[in-house]
C-alpha cells in the first residue's frame, strides 16, 4: 500500500504484519535530492498503533493534520533515532497520557501519522 | 501452662518475675526466648485461642482524618485480639529496616532511631533463626544466585529480599507454652490498668479483669507491655490513677506520633516487562507458609531519596495481573517494536503493583482516651491520622522514576491510571500501627529510652512497633522481632540487678 499524501510524501508499506514508514519532505523516497528521511520500523499490530494513534489525535484534536503531525515530529530520522527520541521522551518527561499510559509523545505522534495515513484522512487542504 | 483467667478464684495475686501484657508477635517471641530458663514469666493474653466477638469488640473506637478508605471499622478490622495477636492477620513479609530508616534525615521530621541498623543486626539473624528462614546478609549467597539476576539494582534503585514466613504465632507456639515450666499464659485476662509506685517511678502491679468479671493483680520486678501500636498507649493513657495524664506521659508524648504505611495495592500500575527479562524473582505470594519463599522488592536507592527528599518506599510485584484490557493490549504491542528490533512480539509479563510508603512521624496524628467506655470500663480509643503530601509526592515520584526507567531502559512501560492530586483516594493501609510510644533517649522527645524502657520508670518496658521513631518501607513484623529478642537480653540482665 503506498499513498501520497499532501506536499510531503508519505510511504505506508505493508508486507505481511510488517509496515514500513517513509516520511519526505520532498517529493518522494526515490528523491535522491530530497533531506528524505525513514522514520522507519516494524510495527507488527497495525491495529494497535491505529488505536492509540486515533487516542492521541482524540486528545490533541489541533494536530489531526498529518503536516502538522509531520513537521512536530521534527527533522529528518530514521527508525533508530526514533526509537533513540523515544527514550529520551521518557528521560526528559515529555509524555501523554492515554488512557492512564504515560507514554512518548514521539511514539503517539507517530502512532497517529499511521491512523491518519491509514484512514486517507487528510486536513492539510 | 495456659490457665483461663475466667476460672481464677477472685482477687488472686500472680507473682512472677516477668509479666508480659499482651501474647501476640513481641509477647510470644519474648516468652518463648525465655522459655526453660530460670525467670517465671507471666503471660497475659486477653483472647483465647480463637477470635472471640466480645473481646475483639474491646477494640471498637473512633477515627479522625483525611483517608477517605479508613472509617471506625479500622480499628477493630486491622487488629486481633486473641492469642498470637495480628500475626493471624500477617501476610508473612520479613525484611529488616534499611540503614537509611535509623538514621535522622533532614526531610523528614522527626526522624532518626537512637541507634544505627548495624547496632540491630545481630538481633535480625537472630530473628531469622527464630523464624526458621535465611538471613538478609549481603554476602549471602543463596541470595546472590546468577540464575536470579537482580534487574532494577543500579544508581536509582535496589533490589531487596523479602522473605515470606506467615507464622500464626498463636498455632505455633501454643504447646511450647503449655509445656514451659517457667511460663503461665493467662487467657481472657486484660490489662486494665498499670499500678504504679506513689512516686510514679515504678510499676507494682497490673490489675486484670475477665469479661466474665474475674479480677485479679499481678505481681513483677519488671513489665512489658506489648499489646500492639494503639492498646500499649491506651493502656498507658488509662493508667490514671496516681498521674492525671496517665503512665510514662510526662511530656505529653504517649499516643501521638501514629504512623501506619500508605499502601496502595492496585490503583497504580500495571507494569509491564518484556518477556525476555527474568523476572522470576520478582512475583510475591503472599499468606505462604512456605519457608524458603522469597521475593525481590524495588526500592528507591537512599541517595534517590536523599536528592529527591523522598519518605522511605517500597514496591512489591504481585502476580500476573488477569484483566488486561484492550488498550493496554496495544500499548504493549506498539511499544513492543520500539522498544525491541527484529523480534517476534511476545506478550510481556504484567504485574500488580503494591507500594508502601513510610510515613512522616507527625505529633498529630495521635491515639487519645474517648468518653466511651468498654464493657471492661475501659476508656474507648479516638484515632486521629491523616496523610501528609509528603506521602503522596513520594509514591509519585517513585512511579514516574520507575517509569523512566523501564522505558529508557527498554524493559517495558508502567501505567499510572490515577493523577497525582488522586492519589490519596487509592491510599489503603498494611494494618500496621507504629510510633505511638517512640523510642528516644531524650524523655522529652520519646516515651521510651533506647532499651524500650518507659522514661522515668524503672521497670516498666514496651515490645512493638509502638517504638519505632520511624517505620521505614518493610512490614514491621519483623523488626518487631528483631527488637522483642534484643529486649530478651536486656531484661535477663536487669532481672539479674533486680535479684
Amino acid at each position: 500500500m503506498m499513498a501520497t499524501i499532501s506536499r510531503r510524501s508519505f510511504l505506508l508499506t505493508a508486507s505481511g504484519t510488517g509496515v514500513c514508514l517513509l516520511l519526505s519532505n520532498a517529493c518522494s523516497k526515490n528523491d535522491a535530492n530530497a533531506p528524505a528521511m525513514m522514520l522507519g520500523g516494524n510495527f507488527q499490530d497495525l491495529a494497535s498503533v491505529k488505536l492509540i494513534g486515533r487516542e492521541y489525535l482524540k486528545l490533541t484534536p489541533e494536530e489531526n493534520n498529518l503536516d502538522r503531525l509531520i513537521e512536530l515530529l521534527g527533522p529528518a530520522r530514521n527508525w533508530e533515532s526514533l526509537r533513540q527520541t523515544v527514550r529520551n521522551d521518557f528521560r526528559h518527561d515529555r509524555l501523554v497520557n492515554l488512557q492512564g499510559w504515560p507514554i512518548s509523545v514521539t511514539a503517539a505522534r507517530t502512532y497517529a501519522v499511521v491512523a491518519l495515513a491509514e484512514s486517507g484522512l487528510d486536513t492539510t487542504k | 501452662m495456659i490457665i483461663d483467667a475466667r476460672q481464677l478464684p477472685g482477687n488472686t495475686t500472680l507473682d512472677a518475675d516477668l509479666c508480659i501484657v499482651g501474647a501476640g508477635v513481641a509477647g510470644l517471641t519474648i516468652a518463648t526466648a525465655l522459655d526453660r530458663s530460670n525467670i517465671s514469666v507471666c503471660l497475659l493474653e486477653s483472647g483465647g485461642h480463637k477470635q472471640e466477638a466480645d473481646t475483639q469488640d474491646l477494640y471498637r473506637g473512633e477515627y479522625e482524618g483525611n483517608i477517605p478508605a479508613v472509617g471506625n471499622g479500622y480499628l477493630k478490622r486491622t487488629r486481633r485480639r486473641y492469642l498470637g495477636g495480628t500475626s493471624s492477620l500477617w501476610g508473612g513479609f520479613c525484611r529488616p529496616l534499611e540503614k537509611i530508616d535509623f538514621e535522622e534525615r533532614d526531610w523528614v521530621p522527626n526522624s532518626g532511631w537512637p541507634f544505627p541498623r548495624d547496632h540491630l543486626d545481630p538481633y535480625y539473624k537472630s530473628a531469622s533463626k527464630f523464624m526458621g528462614m535465611g538471613t538478609f546478609d549481603e554476602d549471602n549467597p543463596e541470595l546472590n544466585d546468577p540464575e536470579f539476576p537482580s534487574q532494577f539494582s543500579g544508581d536509582v534503585f535496589e533490589d531487596k529480599v523479602f522473605r515470606f514466613r506467615a507464622t500464626r504465632f498463636g498455632s505455633e507456639y501454643r504447646q511450647q507454652i503449655a509445656d514451659s515450666p517457667n511460663i503461665s499464659l493467662y487467657l481472657h485476662a486484660n490489662a486494665t490498668e498499670i499500678v504504679t509506685t506513689q512516686s510514679g517511678a515504678a510499676v507494682e502491679g497490673i490489675e486484670v479483669a475477665t469479661l466474665t468479671g474475674t479480677r485479679a493483680r499481678v505481681r513483677a520486678k519488671c513489665y512489658v507491655l506489648a499489646t500492639g501500636g494503639i492498646e500499649n498507649a491506651r493502656l498507658l493513657l488509662a493508667s490514671n490513677t496516681i498521674n492525671e495524664q496517665g503512665v510514662g506521659n510526662q511530656h505529653d508524648l504517649v499516643g501521638r506520633y501514629f504512623m501506619e504505611h500508605s499502601v496502595i495495592r492496585s490503583g497504580l500500575g500495571p507494569l509491564f516487562v518484556w518477556d525476555d527479562i527474568p523476572m522470576n524473582l520478582y512475583r510475591v505470594r503472599c499468606y505462604d507458609e512456605d519457608r524458603d519463599r522469597r521475593a525481590e522488592f524495588i526500592y528507591p536507592h537512599a541517595g534517590t531519596l536523599q536528592s529527591r527528599k523522598m519518605l522511605s518506599v517500597a514496591l512489591a510485584l504481585h502476580l500476573p495481573e488477569k484483566t488486561v484490557g484492550d488498550f493496554d493490549r496495544a500499548i504493549m504491542k506498539a511499544s513492543f517494536d520500539l522498544d525491541k528490533t527484529n523480534k517476534i512480539y511476545t506478550d510481556p509479563q504484567v504485574f500488580k503493583m503494591l507500594y508502601m510508603c513510610e510515613q512522616v512521624p507527625n505529633p498529630a496524628n495521635r491515639v487519645t482516651l474517648t468518653r466511651d467506655k468498654d464493657a471492661l470500663g475501659m476508656p474507648r480509643v479516638k484515632l486521629r491520622w491523616s496523610l501528609s503530601d509528603h506521602e503522596v509526592r513520594t509514591i509519585s515520584q517513585f512511579t514516574s522514576l520507575l517509569r523512566q526507567w523501564v522505558a529508557v531502559r527498554r524493559y517495558g512501560r508502567v501505567k499510572q491510571p490515577i493523577p497525582e492530586d488522586s492519589l490519596m483516594q487509592a491510599m489503603s493501609w498494611g494494618c500496621h500501627h507504629m510510633g505511638t510510644t517512640r523510642m528516644h533517649r531524650d524523655p522529652k522527645r520519646g516515651v521510651v529510652n533506647e532499651n524500650c524502657r518507659v522514661h522515668g520508670l524503672e521497670n516498666l518496658f514496651i515490645a512493638g512497633s509502638s517504638v519505632y521513631p520511624t517505620s521505614g518501607a518493610a512490614n514491621p513484623t519483623f523488626t518487631i522481632i528483631a527488637l522483642a529478642l534484643r529486649m530478651t537480653d536486656h531484661l535477663k540482665t536487669k532481672l539479674k540487678q533486680f535479684s
